[in-house]
């Protein structure tokens, strides 16, 4: 199987703009290309950028079960797999893979963006703030994070505005 | 040495004069800069305190004519001057035992300072305290027709921004608003929402009862965000 060109899914990735999807907490840097089984997992990352969510998780449990994958190679994957569900509206099953991809990698940024959704999609917005703080911690300018603490802000701040007359 | 400083209406003048050498006599025209908001940067203005507690207040601007508003009486207490721009609702105390006129202000949710020099400029108290002008400002209130809330700007929301805007401008005897300025702005993102919502404000007509052109007054809004989790 000829491996998937990680520059030509950026590229893609940046050209098809899927700003509404959830495969955009999903980034393709992470995306495991070369050495044996991580065709699986490359693939995978791509059907989910793709919108593809069902064949992304299923390529990526094919590459996290057939092949042994590296802790960091594993812990990106378990981090799409959560962003996968998530993106499917399956915040409960989206959070264990996030937290197992944490326990393996703690500073994985991406993993707490992914899960920081998650608690967003069940409008558990203070746990979400907490994970998107210590994404933020970790990569403040990262456009995903500034992203989702905007439809964080949205729906957890209630604005109003005080008018004053002086005469 | 301490000094009981009081003052009673009648001696105001006097009082002033017997500690003339230890504190400043505020009475007179003052040139001041009024500082504390970094996004306006400093403003102009000229105070002038008179013997009948009356402060006038003229905005420095050399391309309009020079006119002078009466903003509240003044008071000495302990050494310190307070009066009140109450177009702004701004407290102002200036500190008596300095070399130059100053002190600080405050609003509900702001503090700044200000400073001034003395100018020889006369203004005619007579004229803007005269009582029908009072009685223009306590009688016949300028009462909003229709209130227009601004919208909270979405990506002030997003981001989580607060912030506050201060208007001041005119009212016509049709109760139109003319000639709005922004006296505080705390971020450029909330002022096309601001100026929205006044210029669809309109105010009660008062031309029939009220021999002006136009009556000045100022708006402020102050947007917050509550957290709802």
């Amino acid at each position: 199987m000829r491996p998937i060109n990680l520059v030509w899914i950026i590229t893609l990735f940046s050209f098809l703009n899927i700003s509404d999807s959830i495969a955009q907490f999903v980034d393709p840097q992470k995306t495991i290309v070369g050495g044996s089984g991580n065709e699986f997992l490359s693939a995978a990352s791509f059907a989910i950028i793709m919108g593809q969510y069902d064949e992304g998780i299923r390529l990526t449990h094919l590459g996290l079960t057939r092949y042994g994958p590296s802790r960091g190679d594993r812990a990106a994957a378990l981090s799409n797999l959560c962003a996968a569900h998530a993106a499917k509206g399956e915040p409960d099953t989206a959070i264990p893979f996030c937290d197992e991809s944490m326990d393996i990698n703690g500073r994985n940024w991406r993993a707490f963006v992914n899960r920081a959704y998650s608690y967003y999609l069940k409008n558990m917005l203070s746990e979400a703030t907490s994970d998107l703080d210590s994404a933020a911690s970790l990569r403040p300018d990262a456009r995903q994070v500034i992203q989702l603490r905007g439809m964080i802000n949205e729906r957890g701040l209630l604005p109003r505005v005080i008018m004053e007359d002086h005469q | 040495m301490v000094i009981n400083f009081f003052l009673s209406p009648f001696s105001v003048a006097q009082n002033i004069r017997s500690f003339q050498s230890e504190v400043i006599n505020p009475l007179g025209t003052w040139n001041c800069i009024i500082y504390g908001s970094p996004d306006l940067g400093n403003e102009n203005y000229s105070f002038s305190f008179a013997n009948d507690y009356s402060v006038l207040v003229s905005k420095n601007d050399a391309e309009e004519e020079r006119l002078w508003q009466n903003i509240s009486p003044w008071v000495i207490n302990d050494r310190e001057l307070f009066f009140t721009d109450n177009r702004m609702a701004r407290d102002f105390r200036g500190d008596l035992n300095r070399s130059n006129l100053g002190g600080d202000w405050r609003t509900s949710n702001s503090v700044g300072g200000w400073w001034c020099t003395r100018s020889d400029e006369e203004v005619d108290h007579s004229f803007y305290n005269n009582n029908d002008n009072q009685k223009v400002g306590i009688i016949i209130p300028l009462i909003p027709e229709i209130m227009i809330t601004p919208a909270y700007p979405r990506q002030a929301h997003r981001e989580g921004l607060e912030g506050r805007a201060v208007i001041c401008f005119e009212i016509l005897p049709n109760g139109e608003i003319i000639n709005p300025e922004f006296l505080e702005l705390s971020d450029e993102i909330f002022r096309a929402s601001s100026l929205d919502a006044l210029m669809s404000t309109k105010f009660k007509p008062w031309g029939q009862l009220v021999d002006l052109e136009s009556r000045p007054a100022c708006r402020s809004y102050m947007y917050r965000l509550d957290y709802a989790y």
